[in-house]
């Protein structure tokens, strides 16, 4: 059984879903690359923001 | 190479965008790949099933359509059942070969089973994507 920590599970989520969102959102490979990297940083941003805004709110 | 390599230079043949849709759905990336967009294929292909796999190998389970006792719970269990059943021969698969781990309380199962939901989910986006590219909406 694999077992992952939550942040590598959220991190692999992000990772699979930013290249399906960059491969059939954009029209050329750079687009797409750009906007993958993009659905990712923004993941990621939501991911440690909502993290830390749950660890200042339970103390 | 031109901009647009991920198999978008030329005009995709025309095809029905109904069976380009079931063959989505059926082999993920297999639409792409029947319009000529190979390496948008092979990356449908790759993402969907390594979705599948990772939920898989935690041990996610699988929902079931008749599930649940009250309203909600059958409604999610059914939009659960969809989203499984939308990974095509992948989720069949992994029927075929007996996968069906009991559903216990365990972040990890309950992780799996949403890596599962969402190889799904990635395939629905790769079939309106590959209905688009058949009905001369995108390259």
């Amino acid at each position: 059984m694999l077992r992952l920590d939550h942040i590598w599970v959220s991190i692999l989520l992000a990772l699979l879903a930013s290249v399906m969102l960059g491969l059939v959102t954009k029209r050329t490979d750079r687009e797409r690359v750009r906007y993958g990297l993009y659905c990712f940083a923004c993941f990621m941003a939501a991911l440690f923001g909502i993290g830390w805004f749950m660890k200042l709110l339970h103390g | 190479m031109p901009a647009t390599s991920i198999g978008s230079s030329t005009p995709a043949p025309i095809r029905s965008p109904y069976l380009t849709v079931a063959l989505s759905w059926l082999i993920p990336g297999a639409g792409h790949f029947w319009l000529g967009r190979r390496g948008r294929g092979v990356i449908v292909f790759a993402t969907v099933l390594v979705a599948f796999v990772i939920g898989a190998l935690m041990r996610g389970p699988l929902f079931q359509p008749s599930g649940g006792s009250d309203v909600l719970s059958r409604l999610i269990q059914l939009g659960g059942f969809i989203a499984d059943l939308a990974s095509g021969l992948v989720y069949f698969v992994a029927v075929w070969f007996g996968y069906a781990p009991p559903d216990q309380a365990s972040h990890t199962a309950d992780y799996g089973s949403k890596f599962i939901v969402m190889a799904g989910l990635l395939n629905l986006l790769a079939m309106v994507d590959a209905y688009e590219i058949t009905t001369r909406q995108k390259d």
